[in-house]
């Protein structure tokens, strides 16, 4: 067991962050108050390498794979989780892209989403339920020379700043009767595609998360991804192997931005005399945020390893997805704690790692799914 | 060290007007000179007459080494330092001394180096140490270390020093020996060639950055009074912040505003005055040097964390300070 | 292809000094545990000798002295984006002061660099911070040097103007190489590395030599080659003063004043 960063990764974490202080930190007001996502900063993060993290240098990325992608979205959810999210579920889109796609696909799609051209989009979610995927109702149907779908899907990250989008419809029903699904890659000029409603968050203000509508939407028949009905688990692995790592390393990045504004904030506010960190009773606050924090950042350093690996990793990710999002919550919970009044005020960031915390918990799926997940294996397994 | 004698200072001037921190030099140097009985030397550099070489007699010097040239009119590295070179070489002084100013650190390196002499930076203190070698206590790791060090081998001893930390003498009748000096330059000597001098104009300083920051607060009572911070800030050449209060009251523009919600500052010397040290405003400050605090309430908890601090109203005191600098600093 | 050397000196990192301490027993610096960085003011050395690269298809090579544990900080310079890296690491060199350190890294330079139309240094280090190190380099490559500079210039990548920041002045210099340079924070923004530049780093060559590599008179290295010694190091006391003057507004401005004076803020 190795649990030392090789010279390469602690470069990128070093790296990253100076880039999220260079580049992000000064958007984050702006980001607040509008809940825009900041276009320009797309190319700078393709300039720097981020978007390629997943995939292969043969398709525009640079492959540095999961530890170093864990890593990388911590140091940004750090600064921004906004930003942390619309980079992770680009990810999501470039590699089932990569994994499912057609050689044609790939060149066609990975260099432009990997140069920062365009943010990918993956869209399973619809309003019928994310939880319950054999609920969806958004369709495909056949038409011979192309494909017309029709549905609506929410919760979509990056929606309104994407080109390129990975989506999963139903295309009949399979041999047993059950509800089949396929994914396909979609452009927002396809006739029939439009944007819906853009959400207005409480918390990843300046992240868009919004509605993807299809109207009869024509789509070529080459933009299938994968087989026909492989679309579930093109959508499950992505969300277990992608998406949960993704949410996992944002949860991360927050416990350990509660942690260094709790300790900052402790060290100089002064009551009775002395800085309130000589109060045990506020040192045993920072010592949970700490414990919380390095309990996360381990389960999920060893998920994304794992998957590097070429391990199976799916109850890690879920694992790690869990903790290290409820973890979030609680530590950003005991820095507003330290904080007395001031958690209240806009000005002091544990506000806002709050309420990114709440929403990181639903993002990715629930902490009651990943529950019925995780009880599963440990009846099956213990 | 046998055969070495005199404490030297390297005289810099600005288009021919002298700098004080050279004055300030000679002053510790006739201390050090008068401790040990030997001579004060000047190194004067510049396209000067002797009349000028005579006024640093009355600041300390008993030898001014005069060369003059319209080539050494402006700094040029390699010039200076083969004509310094030369002159320590054939003079042997115990020691010599610099102003820690970017010229002094421009050349005193690069003597040093051509005497394999040691050098030591940035100065805050001189004292001869028991064994009579010149300990020289300089600042490392952005003052949080300090150092003394020594050259026990080498001569002359070598120190870059910063301005403003010897008082310079009122000029006194003395008598000294201006010593002519040959200026024999090649045309290598002056390169790289400078192809433009500008004087920089003092423009306003910005408050990141500055190193004298005069802060008003609540305190002050309105904008009329706030012009004594703008004086002030003028006459130390620094620049004026304000607490969230007075930006509140318009005396101030917002991008003035020191502290949590506004900018953090780090000079040398801080002046608040009319605020009362809340930890908003404190955590913004903290950094600086020098804290002096100016209020009217003894108990303002600013006084817990100042260095100096002056129980008095500050349109009072404020006006008597400005006064008084203006004397101290001589100007009008 | 013309060739710019660029120093860059590993540091402890500011954000940690607090942590530092002495060792109450021999007054040694304790700087355990804290990480090292690149100098600040030595990527912006090394944005100049990346843009020549940039522009005019120069070479970038970095040197530095100092313990074999900071390789990765020279890592970080090549994947900014310089060529190749040498370290002169060795106890022999252990102790320097700036003329030793000068010594060695112009030996440095005119080992695996002889040609170089350009060195580049930070004007000051923040932990040593004397600013003494570039002209003394300068010194033993017998070129001429410029400190403190602000603003680098050139048309044709051979002639550069130079713009060194004498606080109440400028100087523009014009010149070429092979010459020294030492610049200040307003010269140019760094650039950020990429994760491109980090893989690609892995491959380029950052070579480790000892004392004995560099053709050096040990006489002139490491403690032994120092004139200068220190006598003892002491962390000053940053406790605020709180001295509390009351009396009439010139009194108290008069002793005000005084006291700035004493110490050094006049
Ligand atoms: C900011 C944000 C970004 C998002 N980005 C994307 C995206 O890019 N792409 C995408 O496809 N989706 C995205 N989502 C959607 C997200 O995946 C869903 O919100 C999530 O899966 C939950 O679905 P739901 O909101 O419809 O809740 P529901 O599924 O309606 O759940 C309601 C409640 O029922 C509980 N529940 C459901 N099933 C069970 C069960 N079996 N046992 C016990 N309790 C259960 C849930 O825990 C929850 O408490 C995003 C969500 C957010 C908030
Ligand atoms: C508190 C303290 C005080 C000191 N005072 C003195 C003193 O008064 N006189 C003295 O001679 N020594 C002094 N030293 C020792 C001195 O710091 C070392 O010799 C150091 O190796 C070089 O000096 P510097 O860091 O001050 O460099 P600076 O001259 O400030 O550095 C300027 C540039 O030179 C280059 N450079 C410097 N060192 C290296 C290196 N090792 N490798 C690569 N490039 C480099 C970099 O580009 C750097 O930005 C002091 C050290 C300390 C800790
Ligand atoms: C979230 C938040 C963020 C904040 N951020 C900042 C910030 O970034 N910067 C900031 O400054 N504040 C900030 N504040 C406000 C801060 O809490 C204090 O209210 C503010 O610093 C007080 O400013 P003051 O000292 O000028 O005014 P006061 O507290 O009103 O003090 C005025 C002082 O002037 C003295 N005085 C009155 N008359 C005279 C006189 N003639 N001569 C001498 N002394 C006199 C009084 O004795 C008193 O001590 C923030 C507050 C909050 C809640």
């Amino acid at each position: 067991m190795d649990f030392k960063l090789s010279e390469r990764e602690e470069l990128l974490r070093k790296s990253v962050a100076e880039f999220a202080q260079r580049e992000i930190a000064p958007l984050v007001e702006e980001m607040e108050k509008t809940g825009e996502f900041p276009r320009p900063l797309i190319k700078k993060m393709g300039d720097i390498g981020l978007l390629g993290l997943v995939t292969s240098p043969e398709y525009g990325g640079n492959g540095m794979g999961f530890l170093a992608r864990a890593i990388a979205v911590e140091e940004i959810s750090k600064v921004s989780a906004a930003v942390g999210i619309a980079l992770q579920v680009h990810h999501m889109a470039c590699w089932p892209i990569e994994t499912w796609g057609t050689e044609e696909q790939k060149k066609k799609y990975l260099p432009p989403l990997t140069k920062g051209d365009t943010l990918g989009v993956c869209s399973i979610t619809e309003p019928s339920g994310g939880s319950d995927v054999f609920g969806m109702q958004t369709t495909a149907r056949d038409e011979g020379d192309h494909w017309v779908i029709n549905g609506r899907k929410c919760f979509a990250t990056n929606s309104h700043v994407s080109d390129i989008m990975v989506i999963v419809a139903r295309t009949g029903e399979d041999a047993k009767g059950r509800p089949a699904f396929s994914a396909f890659i979609v452009e927002p000029s396809y006739e029939g595609f439009s944007l819906g409603h853009e959400e207005n968050k409480m918390g990843f203000r300046g992240a868009f998360s919004g509605e993807l509508v299809f109207q009869d939407c024509k789509v070529p028949k080459e933009n299938l991804l994968g087989k026909l009905g492989e679309g579930l688990k093109i959508g499950l692995a992505t969300v277990n192997r992608v998406g949960r790592p993704g949410m996992a390393s944002i949860g991360v990045g927050l416990c350990y931005a509660s942690l260094e504004e709790a300790s900052k904030f402790a060290k100089e506010r002064v009551l009775y005399g002395k800085p309130i960190s000589n109060l045990q009773a506020i040192q045993f606050l920072l010592a949970d945020i700490y414990a919380l924090a390095e309990a996360a950042r381990i389960l999920n350093y060893r998920a994304n390893w794992m998957m590097d690996q070429g391990l199976p990793c799916d109850t890690e990710m879920t694992l790690a997805k869990y903790v290290a999002t409820e973890n979030a919550f609680q530590c950003a919970r005991m820095a507003c704690d330290i904080h007395g009044g001031y958690s209240c005020i806009l000005e002091y960031p544990v506000q806002r790692f709050l309420r990114d915390a709440w929403v990181s918990i639903p993002s990715g799926g629930t902490s009651q799914v990943a529950k019925v997940v995780l009880g599963r294996h440990v009846v099956k397994n213990f | 060290m046998e055969g070495y004698k005199g404490f030297w200072v390297f005289i810099e001037q600005l288009q021919g007007r002298i700098s004080d921190v050279g004055l300030e030099l000679l002053a510790k140097a006739r201390e050090l000179a008068d401790a040990t009985n030997t001579y004060v030397g000047a190194l004067l550099l510049g396209d000067f007459a002797e009349d000028k070489a005579k006024e640093l007699f009355g600041y300390g010097a008993d030898k001014v080494f005069l060369f003059s040239h319209p080539h050494l009119q402006i700094y040029h590295s390699l010039a200076y330092t083969k004509l310094i070179c030369q002159a320590v070489k054939a003079e042997k002084p115990e020691a010599l001394f610099m102003g820690a100013t970017p010229l002094g650190a421009d050349l005193a390196p690069r003597v040093a180096a051509r005497l394999e002499t040691g050098l030591s930076a940035h100065c805050v203190d001189l004292r001869l140490g028991e064994d009579g070698v010149l300990e020289q206590i300089v600042p490392g790791f952005g003052g949080a270390m300090m150092a003394v060090i020594v050259c026990p081998e080498k001569r002359p001893q070598m120190a870059t020093v910063m301005p403003g930390v010897f008082p310079k003498l009122e000029p006194q009748e003395r008598q000294g020996e201006v010593v002519p000096m040959e200026v024999a330059l090649e045309e290598a000597d002056l390169k790289p060639k400078v192809v433009e001098f500008k004087a920089k104009e003092q423009k306003t300083v910005a408050l990141e950055g500055a190193s004298v920051v005069i802060c008003g607060g609540y305190g002050m009572g309105s904008k009329e009074n706030w012009q004594l911070l703008e004086e002030m800030a003028k006459l130390l050449g620094g620049a004026v912040g304000a607490t969230r209060p007075a930006v509140d009251e318009g005396w101030a523009p917002e991008e003035v505003m020191i502290g949590q919600s506004g900018k953090i500052v780090h000079p040398k010397l801080y002046i608040g005055a009319g605020i009362s040290g809340v930890m908003h405003h404190v955590v913004g400050v903290q950094d600086s040097e020098i804290i002096v605090v100016i209020n009217k309430d003894p108990n303002a908890p600013f006084f817990e964390v100042c260095d100096f601090g002056v129980v008095g109203d500050a349109t009072q005191v404020l006006p008597a300070l400005i006064e008084k600098l203006k004397e101290r600093l001589q100007v009008d | 292809m013309p060739e710019a050397v660029v120093c860059v000196k590993p540091i402890p990192d500011p954000k940690h000094w607090d942590r530092l301490s002495l060792d109450p027993k021999t007054g040694v610096l304790r700087r355990e545990g804290i990480p090292t960085v690149i100098n600040p003011l030595d990527k912006h050395a090394l944005e100049i000798a990346l843009q020549l690269k940039d522009n005019f298809g120069w070479d970038a090579t970095v040197v530095s002295m100092a313990p074999p544990e900071t390789t990765q900080t020279l890592r970080e310079a090549l994947a900014m984006g310089a060529d190749r890296a040498f370290l002169a690491s060795d106890r022999q060199l252990a102790g320097a002061d700036t003329l030793a350190t000068a010594y060695t890294l112009a030996g440095l330079i005119k080992k695996k660099a002889p040609h170089f139309q350009l060195v580049l240094c930070g004007n000051m280090s923040l932990d040593g911070s004397t600013s003494q190190v570039a002209p003394q380099i300068a010194h033993y490559l017998g070129v001429p040097h410029i400190t403190h500079v602000s603003k680098v210039q050139t048309q044709d990548g051979s002639t550069f103007q130079v713009t060194m920041d004498l606080k109440l002045a400028q100087l523009v210099l014009e010149g070429q190489g092979p010459m020294v340079l030492a610049v200040t924070k307003e010269v140019n923004l760094p650039r950020l590395v990429n994760i491109m530049g980090i893989l690609a780093a892995e491959k380029k060559p950052l070579e480790v030599l000892s004392a004995s590599d560099l053709d050096l008179d040990p006489s002139k290295v490491g403690q032994e080659g120092s004139p200068t010694r220190v006598r003892n190091l002491f962390m000053p006391e940053i406790k605020r003063r709180r001295e509390i003057l009351k009396g009439e507004p010139e009194e108290v401005a008069e002793e005000l004043v005084n006291r700035l004076h004493q110490v050094g803020m006049l």
